[in-house]
């Protein structure tokens, strides 16, 4: 890949994430940005963990504890990809929690596990055994339960605790 | 050592969340997702004691796991997972004064148990 193409393919995901999310803050309803911000967590959190997961496993195993054998990881495209859409993960986590309950956000967000798994099933070949299928529905029921609760039951003024 | 990094994890995990949770909500709500908002919210982070802790605790946990992982398998990160899910929520109520009732306790079993059943 030449250089100019492999910042054109770092970039461009960003960018439609972006795009998309201007274009649903339109609208005026509080609640829709807080929902479509637990989407975008959601959401960077799967492809950021699968890119990541795609470029170790083309690097191969690394059983060390020092964090230089890990600096390795900048060397494949789809792990450097990965970490970066981890990043937008970790400032969409934070946007979030300023915005609704951390024990709304907790089991809302945990639906990125089931979904990494599917997505692990169907992109890398992963495979899910019956007991990973009861672990999916679980996590769905959480997800259900949790989002009909109001997002967000802490007072807004400053004064808050702690 | 295993089970000291799992206590480790556990604890910067829960830790890392709440203190996030409270620098945020002290900053104020993040108003749209404009760049210039998004810009203004990292701006304002920086100067945040809080959710700079948060973010050095979770670190933290982060490096903890790392090593959990290169001396042990992924089934013995486990109950870090689990206990974090518990102690966070029971932290949410009695310190963050969210509100957890019924349908949020089951929602947070639920999700800790389906997550512990994935990494089996």
């Amino acid at each position: 890949m030449s250089a100019q193409k492999y910042v054109a393919a770092l970039v461009h995901p960003i960018r439609l994430v972006y795009r998309l999310a201007l274009m649903k803050t339109e609208t005026p309803v509080e609640a829709h940005k807080t929902r479509l911000l637990t989407f975008l967590v959601i959401g960077s959190n799967v492809v950021g963990n699968v890119l990541l997961s795609h470029g170790m496993r083309q690097l191969g195993k690394i059983v060390s504890a020092s964090p230089l054998d890990y600096a390795r990881v900048f060397a494949n495209p789809w792990a450097v990809l990965g970490v970066l859409i981890l990043a937008v993960w970790m400032i969409c986590d934070l946007a979030l929690l300023s915005r609704a309950d951390l024990s709304f956000v907790l089991p809302v967000t945990a639906s990125s596990y089931a979904l990494i798994a599917i997505a692990g099933h169907f992109l890398l070949r992963e495979r899910i055994s019956p007991i990973h299928w009861v672990g999916i529905v679980m996590i769905t029921l959480g997800v259900v339960l949790a989002e009909e609760t109001p997002a967000r039951t802490t007072n807004r003024p400053r004064e808050l605790p702690l | 050592m295993k089970w000291i990094l799992v206590v480790v994890i556990a604890m910067c995990n829960t830790l890392g969340d709440v203190l996030n949770t409270a620098g945020m909500k002290r900053q104020g709500e993040l108003e749209s997702l404009d760049p210039r908002s998004l810009g203004r919210m990292l701006a304002r982070i920086v100067h945040n004691p809080f959710v700079l802790g948060g973010l050095g605790t979770l670190t933290v946990s982060f490096f903890a796991l790392v090593s959990l992982l290169s001396i042990s398998n992924v089934s013995f990160a486990v109950p870090a997972t689990a206990i974090s899910y518990v102690l966070e929520t029971l932290l949410a109520k009695y310190i963050l004064k969210e509100q957890v009732r019924w349908r949020r306790w089951s929602a947070v079993t639920l999700v800790a148990c389906g997550v512990v059943m994935l990494t089996l």
